[in-house]
């Protein structure tokens, strides 16, 4: 069974990282193989023993930057059927939008059962055709049988008691590149639908730490307001 | 924009806060836009009495109608196999421009492929807010924080080619009149559908449902007792304390989204703190700059654990606002 895991250019977030542990998790003959889809740099994975990635696919195409989540998800939809995939694996808004629509994209196009931040994931032992995850929803911990093949995503994971725990470190498999020709996908479909009418106003965060209740409120009132 | 639809997420047959927050947010932005709010309910069989109630809860929040489609499937937790069913009649029908979810982890399952169905675009964790132009128009905009989380994206909801899903901040809803008129009550009925079925093997309530609809969240990474917990939750409404275990992760904190977030620990832990660093890109941790109408703060509070009464005390006054000098 392949399962293909969406990953980021660049750094990957704690939801990628989440989706490629459980991935790797999933027992059974599968391979694990990591779609990126990018105009810039390749992927920075922090692979471990347990993540048992196969292999290393990248689509690069210059005009992805401009792209939206309809054209990128039909585009990792194309490859994941190009690579054979039963199984679709994102972190939950991992995209550049983060809204989380990439994932839903995906399912639309391949016309797949889509589960959204799953906590968990393993092979039905008793009906291989399945996955098994845990997932909360509607105020419910859930645990599910989800067909084969599907879409799910990942929430990021905080680690326990704060500090992330790292296993072994591996280095990831050779890269190999796919050519957007080879997966049916016209170029006219890349062309940006920009939203004309979002602006954008840039801030920057500042933390507060404080020791009492009066101590943050007194801090809170030295910040200028808007 | 004829047509605004909420969908209401039910907690034992009554809206969740997050819900009539979004409901009251709908019904202000169809009054100053001349649109009718249609509410939809999705859930397990309900008695006449009950849907009653539902329709009165819901008119008294600010719905002009009220469709329910009620079936044993919808028992179960919601996932989008199912409810998408529904959820495509709905909008197949009203074609609508804006539709607003409320914050919650149903919203987390419906709101993307409910997006992808409208060929909308997905703006979660939002706020809305109408506005003027120059010329006296209006606008509808409905903000979000970037996901590189250094700005405000603001999309004007009038001006914008494709549809709207805004899934809602957490926020706490303003007190209704009861007696209003209520929602005009229309029962759905149980469409087909193609998508395999998702099997709910067992299912328990969520530990982490209690920080949903929270507009003060407290999280803890300590080991406080369970007993000082409880005295904490008696708090003033909108406020909700969680700890942070494996049961009740802090990874669901994008989903609770409430206005603040304070972290509490008692050991020092780097700035900001991982189990923050980790909701980053959907919740503040403190700002300058906040969202267009919304109060939108986040601060880690260090606290002196070795005397709970005191931390108690604090927790209280900043969740009331109230600080003694």
């Amino acid at each position: 069974m392949n399962v293909v895991v969406c990953v980021e250019s660049g750094p990957i977030s704690r939801a990628t990282e989440a989706a490629l542990e459980l991935a790797g998790g999933l027992g059974g003959p599968t391979e694990i193989v990591a779609l990126c889809a990018t105009d810039g740099p390749e992927p920075e994975l922090r692979l471990t023993r347990q993540m048992r990635l196969s292999r290393l696919v990248v689509v690069r195409e210059p005009r992805f930057a401009a792209c939206d989540p309809y054209v990128m998800g039909q585009l990792l939809a194309c490859a994941a059927n190009h690579l054979h995939a039963s199984m679709v694996v994102l972190g939950s808004r991992s995209d550049v939008y983060g809204s989380g629509m990439t994932g839903a994209v995906v399912a639309k196009f391949l016309e797949w059962p889509l589960v959204s931040r799953v906590e968990s994931m393993r092979l039905d032992a008793a009906w291989p055709t399945a996955i098994i995850s845990d997932v909360r929803t509607g105020g419910r911990h859930a645990r599910i049988q989800i067909p084969l093949p599907n879409i799910l995503t990942t929430a990021p994971r905080a680690p326990a008691g704060g500090r992330r725990r790292i296993g072994t470190l591996v280095a990831p498999p050779a890269t190999e590149y796919l050519a957007i020709e080879t997966l049916g996908m016209s170029h006219e479909l890349l062309h940006s639908i920009r939203n004309p009418s979002t602006e954008i106003e840039s801030f920057a965060d500042k933390v507060i730490t404080a020791v009492s209740a009066a101590d943050l409120m007194e801090k809170l009132m030295r910040i200028p307001p808007p | 924009m004829a047509n605004l639809l909420v969908n209401i997420d039910l907690r034992a047959g009554l809206p969740t806060t997050s819900s009539i927050f979004a409901l009251q947010a709908a019904r202000s932005v169809a009054s100053q836009l001349g649109a009718t709010v249609v509410s939809m309910v999705i859930t397990g069989p309900v008695a006449l009495p009950d849907l009653e109630r539902l329709a009165r809860i819901l008119g008294e929040s600010g719905a002009d109608r009220a469709l329910v489609c009620a079936d044993p499937l919808f028992s179960r937790p919601p996932f989008w196999s199912d409810q998408g069913r529904v959820l495509r009649l709905v909008t197949d029908t009203l074609r609508p421009r804006l539709v607003f979810l409320p914050a919650g982890t149903a919203s987390a399952q419906l709101g993307p492929p409910l997006a992808v169905l409208l060929g909308a675009t997905l703006v979660p964790h939002a706020s809305c807010e109408i506005s003027l132009s120059n010329d006296g128009e209006p606008r509808l905009h409905i903000a979000r924080r970037t996901p590189r989380w250094d700005g405000i994206e603001s999309t004007d909801a009038l001006a914008t080619i494709r549809p709207i899903v805004a899934i809602l901040k957490a926020g706490r809803p303003e007190l209704v009149s009861p007696g209003a008129i209520e929602a005009e009550l229309e029962l759905l009925p149980m469409p087909a559908t193609t998508l395999p079925a998702i099997d709910v093997l067992s299912s328990r309530e969520d530990a982490f449902d209690a920080a949903l609809g929270a507009q003060n969240l407290f999280l803890l990474t300590t080991d406080l007792e369970v007993s000082r917990l409880n005295e904490m939750a008696a708090m003033p409404e909108g406020t909700a304390i969680i700890r942070n275990t494996p049961d009740a992760p802090a990874s669901n904190l994008d989903v609770a989204c409430p206005e603040k977030l304070f972290v509490l620990s008692e050991q020092s832990l780097p700035n900001p703190p991982p189990v923050v660093v980790a909701a980053r890109g959907n919740i503040a941790l403190c700002g300058p700059r906040k969202p267009p109408g919304t109060r939108f703060t986040g601060v880690y509070l260090r606290n002196d654990l070795s005397s709970p009464d005191k931390l108690i005390q604090d927790l209280a006054a900043i969740a009331t606002g109230k600080i003694e000098r």
